[in-house]
């Protein structure tokens, strides 16, 4: 009976199948099939995408050269600080040097405290004490060489009286060693100033015995 | 066979077996111009997918199986797939399935005649699906393996499909043979 069914079912689908249209492979379909696999040539870069980045570059580079120098302090306000004092300072060499010594000690200052775990406070006081400075040099803008070492002298005693014990010895060096230096210039000031003095009251000695030479 | 192939090669490929890949997916969709988008789908898909073929079966074999795989899911998305659950239980129930003639159909040949009209009817109102499966095994021969790989599928699971369509194919024969009697 199985067998007799299979045959049945195998005839049926023979009549079946040659009753069927079998479908015509159309004109274009080795075309379609042929385009959809072809390499598509690379495209080419797009010119309004690279205007688009070469702007957006331009506009950031602008904004990063001409931003204000408020943004500039923010991020670093010893730099501001140095360069306006550069500015307002009698003498620009010795007050230059003193800056950059006490930026570097406290740029030193603010890296120890914040290997020793005192990051926020430390650097909060820092940049507040620099910032008093600013608005100090800013309100003195015809300062003269006196106010200007009263000036540092107070920064100094700000900025030791925070600074860690382990680095209070190191501090005090620094200072004196900057002390040294600003003795020899006041030693030189004066040496000259006595030079300058003695040559003048030498001149003056000889103008005087021609005058008393003529009057004979 | 080389994974690498030129598109030269791949077109004459395409050229030879486009015919068996159009009949194939034409079985499983009616509607011809996407029985070709299938095919012409299955092919462009096969040249990307080179690569992972192993060479385990014919190209054509393997042509088919993605075509397959296109058409099942074109079907999926048009017509959700669905079974009469009441239909299969009443298969299940029955074991043993006549034709509802006791007459050998070599000594009736006009019931033989009229019983391979009825089955030809009774195919084309199967699912696509199964159409091609009967296909496959009983008028092309192909092996259980092949068909098995085409549609994805483990032989075990084939061959119970199979046993379950001829069932259900004499249970329809024998409906409209009854309905026929009646009239």
């Amino acid at each position: 009976m199985s067998e007799l069914k299979d045959k049945d079912l195998r005839e049926a689908l023979r009549r079946r199948e040659a009753r069927r249209t079998k479908p015509e492979v159309p004109a274009d379909f080795m075309a379609n099939v042929m385009q959809e696999i072809a390499p598509k040539p690379a495209r080419k870069p797009r010119y309004a995408y690279i205007a688009a980045l070469a702007a957006a570059a331009c506009i950031v580079f602008a904004v990063l050269i001409v931003w204000p120098t408020e943004d500039k302090q923010k991020s670093d306000g010893s730099i501001l600080l140095v360069r306006q004092e550069r500015t307002m300072s009698p003498k620009p060499s010795d007050c230059e040097s003193e800056a950059v010594g006490l930026k570097a000690s406290t740029k030193e200052t603010i890296n120890n405290v914040d290997s020793e775990s005192r990051v926020l406070p430390a650097k909060v006081a820092v940049h507040q004490a620099k910032r008093t400075d600013r608005e100090l040099v800013e309100q003195r803008t015809t300062a003269s060489a006196s106010d200007s070492l009263d000036y540092y002298i107070n920064k100094i005693e700000r900025e030791l009286a925070q600074v860690d014990d382990s680095l209070y010895i190191e501090r005090i060096h620094r200072v004196m060693h900057a002390d040294e230096r600003l003795q020899r210039i006041v030693n030189n000031y004066i040496l000259n100033e006595l030079h300058r003095d003695g040559k003048s009251s030498e001149a003056s000695n000889i103008n005087n015995v021609k005058t008393n030479e003529d009057e004979e | 066979m080389s994974t690498e192939i030129s598109i030269e090669n791949f077109a004459r490929l395409v050229q030879q077996h486009a015919p068996q890949v159009l009949d194939f997916t034409a079985r499983l969709l009616s509607d011809r111009r996407e029985a070709e988008e299938v095919a012409q789908d299955a092919f462009v898909k096969a040249f990307r997918q080179l690569s992972s073929f192993r060479g385990d079966s014919s190209f054509l074999t393997w042509v088919q199986r993605i075509a397959y795989h296109e058409a099942i899911d074109h079907l999926r998305q048009r017509v959700p797939y669905t079974v009469d659950i009441s239909e299969v239980a009443a298969i299940s129930d029955d074991e043993e399935l006549s034709t509802g003639r006791d007459c050998d159909a070599t000594l009736c040949p006009t019931v033989r005649e009229e019983r391979i009209l009825l089955m030809e009817e009774t195919i084309d109102e199967l699912p696509p699906d199964d159409q091609l499966l009967l296909h496959l095994y009983y008028y092309e021969d192909q092996p259980l393996r092949d068909i098995a790989y085409i549609m994805d599928a483990e032989p075990n699971a084939l061959s119970q499909r199979l046993h379950r369509i001829r069932k259900r194919l004499l249970r329809m024969i024998k409906q409209k043979e009854d309905e026929r009697t009646e009239r």
